[in-house]
């Protein structure tokens, strides 16, 4: 291990710990620079960003409310889901999945922009008010 | 849970198959579930103000969790990973997260989700194009 990977390690974990990046930032970087095949890129991922998304719930959303009735089901629905998307990996080329990573990155991106974006927009400003200063995003 | 529309036992069934496709996404790709569950936890509440936008995160992670290890073990049975090359990230990976999570009370992160989405679109393209 390297010290271009602990660095690397604690800039995605931070980013996802602030809930930037959608998860997939780290496959960039293990494809990319350390020559990782798209499935251990993929396997990183996952056992990655569910250490950090453990350590930063553990930090950050001790006192936020969870409603565990959609949470079960989910969660149970996403189990199966799992499995079966595990099982269609096995069946394409590494390289189809590598374009379909990049497609859900690039359709991650949009979202967060759009979002961010629409997000900053001023608020309307009242009629006859000049000098409007705008308070919040 | 009050403030949410979906609370009825008949909605269970469509709480899962939403489940099944974000899930799917995670065990195709090793990520992409968390978009797509963000978006039925907001869509589930009536609540918009930022601190049920943080719950509703909240709910995202706790869900991706388990899905994810168990993507994890289908990965190294089925598919066939390595994971002696992730074990390598794990420490660095808890740090990171947990200087994440500290991190993001004290800045405005907008600016930086504005900069990493443009940053991720970018890197998206280059792997389509690879």
């Amino acid at each position: 291990m390297s010290i271009l990977d602990l660095a690397a390690g604690l800039f995605f974990g931070a980013l996802a710990g602030m809930g930037i990046g959608g998860g997939g930032l780290i496959v960039i970087y293990l494809t990319l620079f350390r020559d990782y095949s798209q499935t251990d890129a993929q396997c990183t991922n996952l056992v990655f960003f569910t250490v950090a998304a453990a350590a930063s719930l553990f930090i950050h959303f001790r006192k936020r409310k969870i409603k565990f009735f959609p949470v079960i089901f989910l969660t149970l629905g996403g189990l199966f889901g799992s499995f079966a998307g595990a099982h269609v990996t096995t069946l394409i080329p590494q390289d189809i999945t590598r374009k379909l990573f990049g497609i859900m990155l690039v359709t991650t991106g949009l979202i967060t922009f759009v979002k961010t974006k629409s997000g900053r927009r001023k608020p309307y400003a009242a009629k006859g008010i000049k000098n409007f200063r705008q308070t919040h995003i | 849970m009050k403030h949410l529309f979906l609370t009825e036992k008949r909605h269970i069934p469509l709480l899962i198959i939403a489940g099944v496709g974000a899930g799917f996404l995670n065990g195709l790709l090793g990520a992409g579930a968390g978009v797509i569950l963000v978006f039925i936890y907001a869509a589930l509440s009536n609540d918009k103000s930022e601190k049920s936008v943080k719950d509703n995160f909240a709910m995202t992670v706790a869900t991706v969790i388990p899905i994810s290890v168990f993507s994890t073990f289908n990965y190294v049975t089925k598919v066939g990973a390595d994971l002696s090359k992730s074990i390598v990230f794990l420490l660095p990976g808890a740090l990171g997260g947990l200087l994440g999570a500290w991190v993001t009370d004290r800045i405005k992160t907008s600016h930086l989700k504005f900069i990493f989405a443009v940053l991720t679109v970018i890197a998206g393209i280059n792997m389509i194009l690879r």
